[in-house]
């Protein structure tokens, strides 16, 4: 077990791409620490920068505290997960599971007697014998984290190691690792671009966009003071609502219009650009009649079970921040409950908490609000 | 009703083509068990292909007018080692080549293929020269090391390392196995299939040579195959029969080992088996 110091860390790839871009990030020992980001983003990268299967233009990363940027991947006492598990195909499980021990040259004995609990530990016991070209997608993921844990390594890398399996085996497995996770302590690094999955999962989470880190922090952080639009629209289904401010009253105190409500911009470190709503932050008007309200038309329903998504025509300058710049975002989502059950094309009015509201300046950055 | 036809027609023409390509061996098999005087009186009609007396004359005749085994052994040794030691080098330059980060990568690849334009006959002589100015020449060991490393051999191998999936091996590297077990205990057992082309390429090539050991040997003591059937055109009597004898033992070998092989490479495909 060991912490990861990751300092200032380049990597352009010979086609050009800047994949990591003066990244610095620190993982505790025993922290269980998640890279989320849309794909393109580096997050595989820097993985693969910790394994000694990339190497940094600059930068250094720390081990344990020891400096491994001229060790080779069988030297730094990691093991990783594929997306794709890497099994050995011309091995057996057991091969498997027993080839990072062979490679270290461990007594037979010993061997055997821990591809055995890892099997025992895993449930693959009845499939050691078998090759994995004739395992379920879902025992090969277990045999692929068996091959990881056998060691027990100081750092566990795991590159999207649930994005093959289906939904409700990606549930199961999810869980597994989490207690897994808990159970051994091992330093882990989680690679994905699944939210869910990085929210559930992270300790702490770190959201990569273009090579950099864009936010570090406690998922609810994360969901509750996003530090930039990014962030913002990342997390979150359907994502945050964006609209450009429009404001009114020159001279007198500024104010927030979204169609007919109006919130008074509370004081800020600059001027807001952009402002913010979590689709659950509206609320059907007629029981807050103290609230702002906008009323609007629904255009889509979603009817989820324990809630309802509502679609409808953005009433102000919506954008979506995960485009190109200002790209407009034709409609706005509210999540609601689920009665009364709403039908498309039908006028609701709909309020929400004035605090509620995120603001953004011109390049994007949360602007905090006073008290928080 | 149609396809019945067009797969008929299909058929028909694959019979006739491969008729075509097996008529010479079957001349060759069938003519070495004929009596001398029906080998060439046949020649012109369908009987080439059938005998009408079987006699094994024309093979006790090659085992006694030469050495048949000690050419056998020669062959076999030389053949062997040029696909053992070939598969070993090639394999190791090709995998360098593939996978491995190094500067003047992509000028050592052009290099490499560009070699493959080059006929031996160009080469022949120079080397021939080069070798025997420093005496080495008229033994088995000078008829293998030049053509251990072949640019052939190396596209092949190249070509199918960079298929496979680059995943394994970084599996093997962060389980802990360095450059050279990656390579042995995870590349070549998934790479079966291209041995198996390689082995059968090389030894098709080289089987039959005939100018290299003939400018690089003096005696039957380290000569090939191909050169002692010579000896039967330029020693009298010229016997048609034993000249296709000789011819048929020649062959026996290779299609034996060709057979061997191709179930090994089917083999080789079915179990890489890497999908995701």
């Amino acid at each position: 077990m060991a912490s990861v110091e990751l300092e200032g860390l380049e990597l352009r790839y010979p086609n050009g791409v800047q994949a990591v871009r003066g990244l610095s990030l620190a993982v505790a020992d025993g922290e269980f620490l998640v890279l989320l980001g849309p794909s393109g983003c580096g997050k595989s990268t820097l993985l693969r920068l910790v394994a000694g299967l990339e190497a940094p233009d600059a930068g250094e990363i720390r081990i344990g505290g020891e400096r491994v940027n001229e060790r080779p991947p069988q030297r730094r006492d990691v093991a990783m997960v594929f997306q794709n598990y890497a099994l050995y195909p011309h091995m057996t499980v057991r091969a498997n599971l027993a080839f990072p021990l062979r490679m270290r040259r461990l007594p037979r004995a010993q061997i055997a007697r821990r591809v055995q609990d890892t099997a025992r530990a895993l449930g693959l016991e009845a499939l050691l014998d078998r090759r994995p070209g004739e395992l379920s997608g879902g025992q090969r993921q277990r045999v692929a984290m068996g091959r990881a844990l056998v060691r027990e390594p100081a750092v566990f890398l795991m590159d999207e190691p649930l994005s093959n399996l289906d939904a409700r085996l990606r549930l199961q497995v999810r869980g597994e690792i989490a207690e897994l996770q808990r159970r051994l302590g091992v330093t882990t690094l989680y690679v994905t671009h699944d939210q869910v999955e990085a929210m559930s999962l992270g300790q702490r989470v770190a959201v990569l966009r273009a090579g950099t880190i864009q936010q570090l922090g406690a998922p609810e952080r994360l969901y509750e003071r996003p530090a930039n639009l990014f962030v913002a629209a990342f997390l979150g289904t359907p994502p945050m609502n964006v609209f450009r401010v429009a404001l009114e009253g020159a001279g007198s105190a500024p104010v927030l219009r979204l169609g007919a409500a109006r919130v008074p911009v509370p004081a800020l470190a600059a001027a807001p650009a952009y402002a913010g709503l979590r689709p659950e932050a509206f609320r059907l008007a007629a029981r807050y009649p103290e609230l702002p309200a906008v009323e609007v038309r629904a255009a889509v329903v979603e009817r989820l079970g324990p809630e309802q998504v509502v679609w409808f025509d953005a009433p102000a300058a919506a954008v979506d921040p995960l485009a190109a710049a200002d790209t407009p975002a034709p409609r706005m989502a509210a999540r609601l409950p689920p009665a009364p059950a709403l039908a498309p094309g039908e006028s609701l009015d709909l309020a929400f908490e004035p605090a509620a509201v995120h603001w953004f300046d011109a390049g994007g950055r949360a602007l905090a609000r006073p008290g928080t | 009703m149609r396809r019945t036809l067009t797969t008929g027609l299909r058929h028909a023409a694959l019979l006739v083509s491969a008729a075509a390509f097996l008529a010479p061996v079957a001349f060759l098999v069938v003519g070495s068990f004929k009596p001398e005087g029906r080998i060439l009186a046949d020649a012109g009609s369908w009987r080439a292909f059938f005998p009408a007396h079987w006699t094994l004359d024309n093979y006790r005749d090659v085992f006694a007018r030469v050495d048949f085994v000690r050419f056998l052994l020669n062959s076999l040794l030389i053949n062997g080692a040029m696909v053992l030691s070939g598969l070993a080098v090639n394999s190791l330059a090709a995998y360098a080549l593939a996978r491995l980060r190094w500067a003047g990568r992509p000028f050592v690849l052009g290099l490499v293929l560009a070699t493959l334009v080059v006929p031996f006959e160009a080469i022949a002589v120079p080397l021939f020269y080069g070798l025997s100015a420093i005496g080495w020449r008229d033994d088995w060991s000078v008829q293998v090391v030049p053509f251990v490393a072949n640019p052939l051999s190396i596209w092949l191998f190249y070509v199918f390392f960079a298929g496979l999936p680059r995943e394994l091996e970084e599996a093997a590297r962060v389980d802990g196995a360095g450059v050279l077990r990656t390579f042995l205990t995870v590349v070549v057992p998934n790479a079966r299939a291209a041995f198996a082309t390689v082995a059968i390429v090389t030894l098709l090539f080289y089987w039959g040579m005939y100018l290299w050991p003939l400018l690089m040997t003096a005696g039957p003591h380290a000569r090939p195959l191909p050169l002692a059937i010579a000896t039967f055109y330029t020693l009298p009597p010229l016997r048609w029969g034993d000249i296709l004898a000789f011819g048929t033992l020649m062959v026996a070998p290779v299609l034996l080992l060709f057979i061997l092989f191709q179930r090994a490479f089917v083999r080789g495909v079915a179990a890489t088996g890497i999908k995701g």
